[in-house]
């Protein structure tokens, strides 16, 4: 098997080890940090996240993978970033206020960071107020926000509008998502998307940037 | 308690099966639970070393003239008294298993007990001085127009308010109370005493409190009861009876809870012990015989058999045990034994844990295919189903690895695992530790405590000194909360797994 579908295998396997050494032998060989990445890592990811939906594999197989990607990707990015390559963009994202489920918010972070995006982690429970302290702060091209619970999703709205009052609306691509969220709450609350998934939230985070992933 | 008599020579279980009285029996009869026991009188074969090991396990308190025998290893010869209990653990009581009796001066009158779950509300009317069980009275919450679980009552109270949901349920048992008397043949003045219990918010719901901060983090109760009130307020019709509301713990951690440790003794002084009880919302308590912890997790309804493909509640036509043959084939038994309609939250822990011993199912919840037939049943199960078990077991087994490392204890160091919740007591102990929902170094420690919230609702109903037993418990203690806690997020995504472990 040649050393990229080998690499793709291993982070759909979760294997740590396996794929930073075939991210060394792949670069002694001559492949660029950037395929490496694209066709090695992504890649896996990618199909991994096509089983997920078929429920083909868990969250924990997702949840190593992830840690795997983002293991070769402490690799791979000074080397990208050396080359010239840039990063996607700038994403902040978080649980909203009332909130404590973290586990779906980590993992659409941990994707979004493998795929290339650099993403400041808010944490759970964050009231609007620290969501628009983190825009100003931060000036990311994306807010990511999660709600888990029937009693929280209200509280998606509520970041919504206070980003709009702060003025910054017009500044930054809303994401919602979360077990009790749906593409029509999305819309009717005034965000920019809504992913199904942490997979789902990757391609939906790129295209948003204009980047085919 | 329920009186029988049978007559027959051979093992008690066949005698009381031919006498139309049937016994839960979690294992099958495989004499490895036990959990069939039962009070005799009559004609029987001492028991033997095998059926005394597991006696000794669970000590049963004295019931004078009677033998506390396993009815699947007890031989008879001829006619046997058999008293089972109905109000089970009323039989059994809290610390030093001494019995719990009436304190009070009206031997003659009567004790209302209920528990308002979420899903099911069970009435009962027993007499106070002899603890006699004269009826009972159980139904589907009303409430489920509103929301099938606790934070969609709390969201349609946004919409219709406390007011309505608690005419719901007031209604409800009024009419429940009603239908029991008539029963009975008593007067709603016969009743000197009443306990109702339920979680923090089946009883704000009742009290027509405001539920809004019980919804949304720090999750703050308006009150965690542990009062004694004239039950008038509640019940216009009985102008002699006290209603006590049992005390909570927290939000999650309510009176229903708090009534099982005293139902289960778990929490008396001395004794290593852990509560589990399997629900839509899993709660669960420790103790190291000193300090004392609890913690709830969010389970989702998988263990009801809701969003499960196949899924329905446990009545006749559920598949309740699924078991790998000696041939090799995939064997199943139905309630009642009538024709398959679908599967129950037990059923489903035996389906899967079957699944994986025939190795159709690996330990990450990877199916062969995308859905398997419980032998030629005509119900399946999809690989979505074995996800949304898996998510629901992870909750579970991760919230009992949470406590176990708060109290800084190996599974194997607790004497007694009690399960409560109906579908606790009915679920066989082996499938559940072969899915990893219960720890396998416990699985012949195993104690079934049927309605443990009901047990301790009655018990507080008998007396009042139980009373204070239990708000000490309340106050002592000390809720974990799971949503930060670091082992908890760890082990949340390793149990997710069949094995347990962090398969990387």
């Amino acid at each position: 098997m040649p050393i990229l579908d080998q690499l793709s295998d291993a982070v759909q396997r979760g294997r740590v080890r396996d794929a930073l050494a075939l991210i060394e032998a792949g670069l002694a060989d001559g492949i660029t940090a950037q395929k490496l990445l694209d066709d090695g890592l992504l890649a896996g990811i990618e199909r991994l996240g096509v089983k997920f939906r078929k429920n083909e594999v868990w969250v924990p197989e997702v949840m190593s993978a992830a840690r795997a990607l983002n293991r070769g990707l402490q690799i791979l990015r000074p080397l990208i970033i050396e080359a010239g390559g840039a990063l996607k963009g700038r994403v902040v994202i978080g649980t909203v206020h009332g909130d404590l489920h973290d586990v779906g918010k980590n993992l659409v972070g941990l994707m979004l960071e493998g795929s290339g995006f650099e993403v400041i982690d808010l944490g759970v429970n964050v009231s609007a107020d620290d969501f628009v302290q983190a825009m100003v702060e931060h000036e990311p091209d994306i807010l990511c926000l999660s709600a888990l619970l029937t009693t929280t999703i209200g509280e998606l709205r509520g970041v919504i509008d206070a980003v709009a009052h702060a003025g910054l609306r017009d500044r930054v691509q809303i994401l919602v998502g979360g077990a009790p969220v749906t593409s029509d709450l999305a819309i009717a609350i005034g965000a920019d998307g809504f992913a199904q998934d942490a997979a789902a939230a990757t391609e939906l985070a790129s295209r948003l940037m204009g980047l085919a992933q | 308690m329920d009186k029988v008599t049978a007559t027959q020579t051979g093992l008690l279980s066949d005698a009381l099966d031919a006498a139309g009285h049937h016994l839960p029996m979690p294992c099958r009869g495989r004499r490895t639970c036990g959990k069939c026991g039962v009070y005799v009188a009559g004609v029987t074969v001492p028991a033997d070393e095998h059926e005394a090991a597991l006696l000794a396990r669970y000590p049963q308190p004295e019931l004078p003239g009677y033998a506390f025998r396993l009815a699947c290893m007890c031989q008879i010869r001829g006619t046997v008294a058999v008293v089972t209990s109905s109000i089970a653990g009323v039989v059994v009581a809290d610390v030093g298993m001494e019995l719990i009796s009436y304190d009070g001066t009206e031997p003659q009158s009567l004790g209302c007990a209920i528990d308002i779950g979420t899903t099911t509300v069970t009435l009962l009317i027993f007499r106070l001085g002899d603890r006699e069980l004269l009826a009972e009275v159980s139904q589907l919450n009303h409430q489920v127009a509103y929301g099938s679980d606790v934070l969609s009552r709390i969201d349609a109270t946004a919409t219709v308010g406390s007011a309505r949901l608690q005419d719901v349920i007031v209604t409800q048992l009024t009419g429940m109370l009603d239908t029991a008397l008539r029963q009975t043949g008593a007067q709603a003045t016969d009743i000197t005493r009443m306990t109702i219990t339920g979680n923090t918010t089946m009883l704000h719901l009742l009290d027509g409190l405001p539920v809004r901060s019980l919804g949304v983090y720090p999750f703050t109760p308006q009150t965690l009861f542990g009062e004694t009130r004239p039950a008038r307020d509640i019940f216009p019709g009985l102008i002699n009876a006290e209603l006590y509301l049992p005390p909570g713990i927290s939000t999650y951690v309510g009176p229903d809870v708090v009534c099982g440790l005293l139902a289960t003794g778990v929490g008396a002084a001395g004794q290593a012990e852990l509560l589990v009880d399997v629900g839509t919302n899993g709660e669960m308590a420790v103790s190291d015989g000193d300090r004392l912890w609890c913690c709830s997790t969010a389970a989702g309804p998988a263990f009801e058999g809701a969003e499960i493909s196949a899924g329905m509640p446990a009545l006749p036509g559920a598949i309740e045990d699924v078991w790998l043959a000696d041939d090799g084939r995939i064997g199943y038994r139905t309630i009642a034994r009538k024709r398959p309609k679908g599967i129950c939250g037990s059923g489903l822990i035996s389906a899967v844990s079957t699944f994986l011993d025939a190795k159709l199912v690996d330990e990450t919840g990877a199916m062969r295919g995308t859905a398997i037939e419980i032998g030629n049943s005509g119900i399946s199960l999809t690989q979505a189903d074995v996800r949304r078990l898996q998510l629901a077991k992870a909750a579970i087994a991760a919230g009992i690895d949470t406590l176990l490392a708060e109290a800084g204890k190996q599974a194997e160091e607790l004497s007694v695992l009690h399960l409560a919740g109906g579908f606790g007591s009915y679920m066989s102990s082996e499938s559940a530790v072969g899915i990893g929902l219960l720890p396998p170094t416990l699985i012949e420690r195993v104690s079934a405590s049927g309605n443990a919230a009901l047990t301790g609702a009655v018990l507080l109903t008998l007396s009042r000194e139980s009373r204070g037993i239990a708000e000490q418990r309340a106050a002592r203690a000390e809720e974990v909360g799971l949503a930060t806690h670091p082992v908890f997020m760890d082990r949340y995504i390793e149990q997710m797994s069949f094995s347990g472990d962090d398969n990387v």
